[in-house]
């Protein structure tokens, strides 16, 4: 059943059927002819969607529309700007920077996407090819779910239970992060120096940038709260993501002023839609991983496993080929929801540390959302800025492959995610 | 044109009730932290009402997602197909899925009934009001798939944005 449940999935998907009802219409399929009874797919559409933990990846969406509309977004490219703004492809390093900075205080690549798209998306094009300038932007909101606060990772410490803890997650991200975030800085110094761009942005003046840092002090003390409360244990996930509302709130209408009453229902639902998209996903692949379970792949899937191999290193490798597959199919959410309870276990049985794994795990899908063709940022900076894919794609291989290669650095030498958790007594 | 006035009047209704369960949901997680340290107390029913207002905002958002074109898909295969070939595939994919929310309804529905003297321990509110956005969530999303039907045109993928 299972070879057949993804193959129809596959077959639908290819159609160009959305992704969630895809997976919906292969396990309704299923369940049919397995003689399930039918009120299977609302039971666990709707458990899996009933969770608090997961409530976090609306918070977070609606904390990253909040700080669009009251100029939080803006600040952070200020303060870049002031800091890089002068290197070679400045605007470049800027939109890295910026992405970086909001990393630190949104949640999701997906928000962060649609943030920089609609703020950096006209400076950039007027200084590169419209190709490179989303490809950039897509590349800088890929940092989101990598650096801390993350709700992937939120959702991947959800699916794997115990083992692993939210705040230990979050700061396994924190040194992978910024490795990515220089590489990023320094691939697009490269391109530049190659492409011969000239110098635009803002000179470097030491004034200027204590004036930015003076006026972004209090966006930078929104991580200090939101993450150093959830990493503290003064609040959970969830509630974090909600302290992040209120903060964004907050500086909205007190400090920036830049925030409406009337700018609140848009904001509100458009991080609806958004977060609807990611739990038809959740709610139809919980459909699909019942079944799968059913099938007993799991343990199907552990015993070929350790047919092929015993070492803990080529299991990695094994499912990060995997996970390189399944994140160019399946948005990361709806995977995360299907193969954590699978894999997850396995990867205990071989010895893996659960925190290094599960960063692995995440990082090889956040990857995914910039891989065609299902990759949710370049859906979104495809819709924000209405320049095609398959332009976009061209200038961004080069950000893909890097993550790549920071990626398997982090396989071959664990310290560089686990130090800082360990450190921390996660 | 009825038809059209009354999914318009239905799409502004789901709105506003996302609008009211996001912002209750906000208000009733960051109460709990402000709450726990700023009165030592807690609301007992803080984190049901919240998942139940979750699971409308979630439910309730996906037609709304449908009208949008918000849900993502593998669109490099269709593109490269004749207008007409995209236009009934559209409609092929569009009737896959209103089978699927047509049966989805169908059976939360029945769920709904059968749960509903159940109730919360919590709040004295039936156990099935969890269910009943998935059942309203997915009529809704057959009348705009029964649209796409219609149309052969999917909707922008700019329109949420």
């Amino acid at each position: 059943m299972s070879a057949g449940l993804i193959l129809g999935f596959m077959l639908l998907a290819v159609l160009g059927m959305p992704i969630a009802f895809a997976l919906g219409a292969a396990a309704l399929v299923a369940v049919v002819i397995a003689g399930i009874d039918l009120s299977l797919m609302p039971h666990r559409m709707m458990h899996s969607v009933n969770s608090f933990p997961l409530m976090a990846i609306p918070f977070f969406m609606l904390a990253g529309e909040l700080m669009v509309k009251a100029g939080i977004v803006e600040r952070l490219i200020e303060l870049a700007n002031s800091v890089v703004g002068r290197l070679k492809g400045g605007l470049a390093h800027v939109t890295m920077l910026s992405g970086a900075g909001l990393a630190t205080v949104s949640g999701t690549a997906a928000s962060d996407a649609s943030a920089l798209s609609t703020i950096l998306v006209p400076s950039l094009t007027r200084a590169y090819d419209r190709g490179f300038a989303t490809a950039i932007v897509a590349a800088a909101a890929n940092l989101g779910p990598i650096i801390p606060p993350s709700a992937a990772m939120i959702v991947y410490a959800f699916m794997a239970g115990s083992s692993v803890s939210v705040g230990g997650l979050f700061m396994a991200g924190v040194v992978p992060g910024l490795i990515i975030t220089l590489g990023f800085m320094l691939l697009c110094t490269w391109i530049a120096v190659r492409r011969g761009w000239s110098v635009t942005g803002e000179a470097f003046r030491l004034g200027n940038v204590l004036r930015q840092l003076r006026r972004s002090f209090i966006i930078f003390m929104m991580p200090v709260v939101v993450i150093g409360g959830i990493v503290g244990g003064a609040f959970t996930p969830t509630e974090g993501s909600a302290i992040a509302v209120v903060y964004a709130l907050l500086v909205g209408f007190l400090v920036t002023r830049r925030l409406r009453v009337a700018d609140l229902p848009s904001a509100i639902v458009r991080a609806a839609i958004t977060s609807a998209m990611v739990g038809a996903l959740i709610a139809f692949a919980s459909a699909i991983t019942f079944l799968l379970t059913v099938d007993l792949l799991p343990q199907k899937l552990a015993a070929l496993l350790q047919s092929i191999t015993s070492h803990p290193l080529a299991f990695s490798l094994l499912v990060a080929g995997l996970l390189v597959v399944v994140g160019m199919f399946l948005e990361s959410n709806a995977a995360y929801i299907m193969l954590v309870p699978l894999l997850h276990p396995i990867a205990m049985q071989y010895g893996l540390d659960p925190l290094h794994f599960g960063f692995l795990f995440v990082l090889n899908l956040v990857i995914g959302m910039l891989t065609p063709p299902v990759g949710v940022v370049l859906f979104v900076v495809c819709g924000v800025t209405g320049v095609p894919m398959r332009e976009m794609m061209k200038s961004v291989w080069p950000f893909i492959a890097l993550m790549y290669a920071v990626l398997l650095l982090c396989m071959l030498y664990p310290p560089l995610v686990t130090a800082l958790p360990k450190a921390l007594g996660y | 044109m009825l038809a059209t006035r009354a999914i318009g009047w239905l799409d502004r209704s789901a709105r506003l009730a996302v609008i009211a369960a996001m912002s209750g949901m906000v208000a009733v997680v960051s109460a709990q932290v402000l709450l726990r340290y700023g009165f030592n107390a807690s609301l007992d029913w803080g984190e049901d009402i919240a998942r139940m207002l979750f699971v409308w905002s979630i439910f309730l958002a996906v037609p709304l997602g449908v009208k949008a074109g918000a849900h993502i898909g593998i669109e490099l295969l269709v593109r490269a197909l004749p207008d007409d070939a995209q236009r009934w595939l559209t409609r092929l994919t569009a009737l896959f899925s209103t089978i699927l929310m047509g049966v989805v309804c169908a059976q939360a529905g029945m769920l709904v009934l059968e749960q509903w003297d159940e109730n919360l321990p919590t709040l004295d509110v039936p156990v099935a009001l969890f269910m009943l956005p998935v059942s309203i969530g997915a009529a809704h999303s057959v009348l705009h798939l029964l649209g796409l039907i219609a149309s052969g045109t999917p909707p922008q993928r700019g329109a949420l944005a």
